[in-house]
C-alpha cells in the first residue's frame, strides 16, 4: 500500500500539484474577470451577440492556457499531448463537418449582422422574430408561436428578408376594376381614401400603378406607406376602405368572367325560352 | 349644468363632483371624464371639420354608442382635473398650400399653426391621466431616403407671412418661423420640418397660445439648416405666461433637415 502511495507523497510532487491547482484556480478567476471587463468595455460598441461571443472566446482561451500550464507543472509532456490532440482533431473534424460549417456560417452571420435579436425576418417560408443568433443556429419565434431553429448554414445560403430593418414599409395592394370604369375616377377615390386614413403616411406619397389589362379586369397596384408597427393595420383598413369606397362610388370589382363568341362563320349558340319558373314572371333559360 | 365662457383659456383647473360626468370640447376633440369612487373613466372622440372654440359642461350623461373609452384606478376621491396644453410629441412637417420661395440672401418670417395636445391630470396632487391630440394628424416621413429620416406629423398649413391673415382657433398654437437663406440659390420651401418637441407653450388671457420664435438658417452647403429656438415668447405674444415646458431640450446650433424632401421617390 505504502509503495503505491509513496511516489505521491514525494514533497516535489506535492509542490508541483499545489502549483498546478493554484494555476487552475487563478486561471478560472482571471478568465471570469477578464471576460466581464471586456464585456463592459465593449458594451456600447458591439452588438449583444458579438459581446457574448468575445466573452466566451476570451474565457475559454484563458482557461485553456492556464490548464496547459498546470499540466506542464504536473510533468506532462505537452508535445505528446498536442500530437494526440492533432490526431483527435482530424477524427473529430470528419465527424463534425456539418457542425463546423454551421459554426463558420455563424461567425459570418455575427460579423455581417444582416439582422439582430428582436428583428422580424423571413427565411424561405418561415417568418418570425429572431430570439437568438448562436454559433450553430438562428432561433425564431413564428407568429403562430412556434419555436423554429434554422441552421446557420441554411441562413447563409438562402435569401433572408429583414422586415423590421427600416422604420417604414410599403404595402402593395392589388385590385381589379371593371373595364367600363373611369380610371381617373378610380385613382381619385383611392387617393382620397389614403388621405383620410391616418395610418397612411402622407409622404412617401401613395403610388397608383396601372398594372395591366387582365382577363376580366383592369389590374391596379395601389402602394401605400406606413410605419412598420402599423403595417398590418394599414393593409387591413385600406382593403376594407377600398371595398366600401368602391361600393359608394359605384365602381365595380368584377368577378372572373369569360365571353364566348362563336365567330362570323359559325351560327350563334341557340338560347331560347322554354318555360316559366313556378311563381315567377322571369322566364327560365335553357 | 353650466357652460364656461369661451373668453378664457381651456387649460387650468376644473372640478368634477363625485359620480358626475364632465364634458369638454376643444377644437375637434370631445372628451368625457367620469369621477368614480376609486376610478376615473375617460371617453373621447374627434368630430369632422375644424371647430375653433372650446366648451365645458360640468354635469352631463355618459356618452352612448361606439366611442373610445378607458378606465384608470386611483386611490383618492379628489375631483380636481388639471388640463395643460402640450405640443405634439413628434416634429410636425408643415406643407404650405402654396410653396414659398425665399430668395438668396433674404429672410422670411412665417407663422405656422399647429394643433395642441391636452394633458389631463387628476387628483389632489395632479397625476397625468392621459394625453390626447385636439386634432388627429396623419403620420408622415421626413428624410432624404426611406432609410434615413424621422417619423413626423403631417400638417397642411397656410404658412402666412402676415399675422392678421392667420386663422385662429382655441386648440391651435402659433409659431413664428424665420427662414434665412444664406445660400447662393433661392430656397423653395415646400415642406417645413418644425421640431415642436423643442418648444414650450405660452398662453394668453383669452386662450391664445404661442411658442418661442424659431430661426432656421440655410447655409451655403448641404441641405441642413441651423436651428435656433429664441428664448421667451415672440413679440406678438402680449401678456402671455409659460404654461408648459418643452418636451425635449433644444441644443444651440442644432442642425436639422428642415426643408428637404424625399428625393426620387415620389
Amino acid at each position: 500500500m505504502n509503495d503505491w502511495i509513496d511516489p505521491f507523497l514525494n514533497p516535489d510532487k506535492i509542490l508541483a500539484a499545489s502549483r498546478a491547482l493554484i494555476l487552475v484556480v487563478v486561471g478560472l478567476l482571471l478568465a471570469r474577470i477578464a471576460s466581464r471587463v471586456v464585456a463592459r468595455v465593449t458594451e456600447t460598441r458591439l452588438a449583444a451577440q458579438q459581446i457574448l461571443l468575445l466573452r466566451r472566446f476570451l474565457y475559454y482561451a484563458l482557461v485553456a492556457l492556464f490548464l496547459v500550464a498546470a499540466l506542464h507543472q504536473l510533468g506532462f509532456n505537452l508535445g505528446v499531448l498536442l500530437g494526440a490532440a492533432g490526431v483527435l482533431s482530424v477524427a473529430i473534424g470528419f465527424a463534425s463537418q456539418t457542425s463546423a460549417s454551421n459554426l463558420v456560417a455563424g461567425l459570418f452571420l455575427i460579423g455581417e449582422k444582416p439582422f439582430a435579436i428582436g428583428d422580424v425576418i423571413q427565411i424561405g417560408g418561415t417568418t418570425g422574430e429572431v430570439l437568438a443568433i448562436d454559433l450553430l443556429s438562428v432561433k425564431l419565434r413564428t407568429f403562430d408561436n412556434k419555436f423554429v431553429r434554422i441552421p446557420n448554414e441554411s441562413v447563409i445560403k438562402s435569401e433572408v428578408a429583414t422586415l423590421t430593418k427600416y422604420p417604414i414599409r410599403r404595402a402593395d395592394l392589388q385590385i381589379g376594376v371593371a373595364y367600363r370604369e373611369d380610371i381617373e375616377k378610380v385613382r381619385d377615390v383611392l387617393m382620397e381614401l389614403a388621405d383620410r386614413n391616418l395610418l397612411c403616411l402622407d409622404e412617401p406619397k401613395p403610388l397608383f400603378i396601372f398594372s395591366d389589362f387582365g382577363e376580366s379586369s383592369i389590374n391596379i397596384q395601389f402602394s401605400v406607406w406606413a410605419t412598420r408597427e402599423n403595417f398590418l393595420e394599414l393593409k387591413n383598413t385600406m382593403q376594407i376602405g377600398m371595398k366600401k369606397a368602391f361600393d359608394d362610388a359605384g365602381i365595380e370589382i368584377p368577378f372572373p368572367q369569360r365571353t364566348l363568341h362563336a365567330g362570323g362563320s359559325v351560327r350563334s349558340f341557340p338560347v331560347s325560352v322554354v318555360e316559366r319558373l313556378v311563381g315567377s314572371d322571369e322566364p327560365e333559360l335553357k | 349644468m353650466s357652460e364656461v365662457s369661451l373668453q378664457r383659456p381651456w387649460w387650468g383647473d376644473h372640478e368634477v363632483a363625485l359620480d358626475k360626468v364632465a364634458r369638454w370640447e376643444i377644437g375637434p376633440l370631445r372628451f368625457w371624464l367620469h369621477h368614480g369612487h376609486s376610478e376615473w373613466r375617460l371617453a373621447y372622440q374627434w368630430v369632422e371639420g375644424e371647430p375653433a372654440g372650446w366648451g365645458f359642461l360640468e354635469s352631463v350623461e355618459w356618452p352612448e354608442g361606439e366611442i373610445e373609452a378607458e378606465r384608470c384606478a386611483v386611490s383618492e376621491t379628489a375631483g380636481l382635473v388639471r388640463l395643460r396644453p402640450m405640443l405634439p410629441d413628434r416634429a410636425v412637417v408643415a406643407r404650405p398650400k402654396t410653396p414659398l420661395r425665399v430668395l438668396s440672401g433674404h429672410r422670411a418670417r412665417v407663422f405656422v399653426s399647429s394643433p395642441l395636445w391636452v394633458e389631463m391630470a387628476v387628483g389632489s396632487v395632479p397625476t397625468v391621466l392621459r394625453e390626447l391630440a385636439t386634432k388627429r394628424l396623419s403620420d408622415t416621413w421626413f428624410g432624404a431616403t426611406t432609410r434615413d429620416g424621422e417619423l413626423s406629423y403631417s400638417l397642411k398649413t397656410s404658412a402666412r407671412v402676415s399675422l392678421v391673415e392667420m386663422p385662429r382657433a382655441q386648440n391651435r398654437l402659433l409659431t413664428p418661423v424665420v427662414i434665412e437663406n444664406r445660400g447662393k440659390d433661392s430656397l423653395l420651401v415646400e415642406r417645413l420640418n418644425l421640431p415642436v418637441p423643442f418648444l414650450s407653450v405660452y398662453g394668453g388671457p383669452l386662450g391664445e397660445a404661442w411658442s418661442e420664435e424659431v430661426r432656421m438658417v440655410q447655409t451655403e452647403d448641404g441641405d441642413l439648416a441651423e436651428l435656433d429656438v429664441r428664448e421667451g415668447p415672440p413679440i406678438e405674444a402680449v401678456e402671455t405666461a409659460k404654461v408648459s415646458d418643452a418636451r425635449e431640450a433644444a441644443r444651440e446650433g442644432h442642425l436639422i433637415r428642415a426643408f428637404g424632401s424625399l428625393l426620387g421617390l415620389d
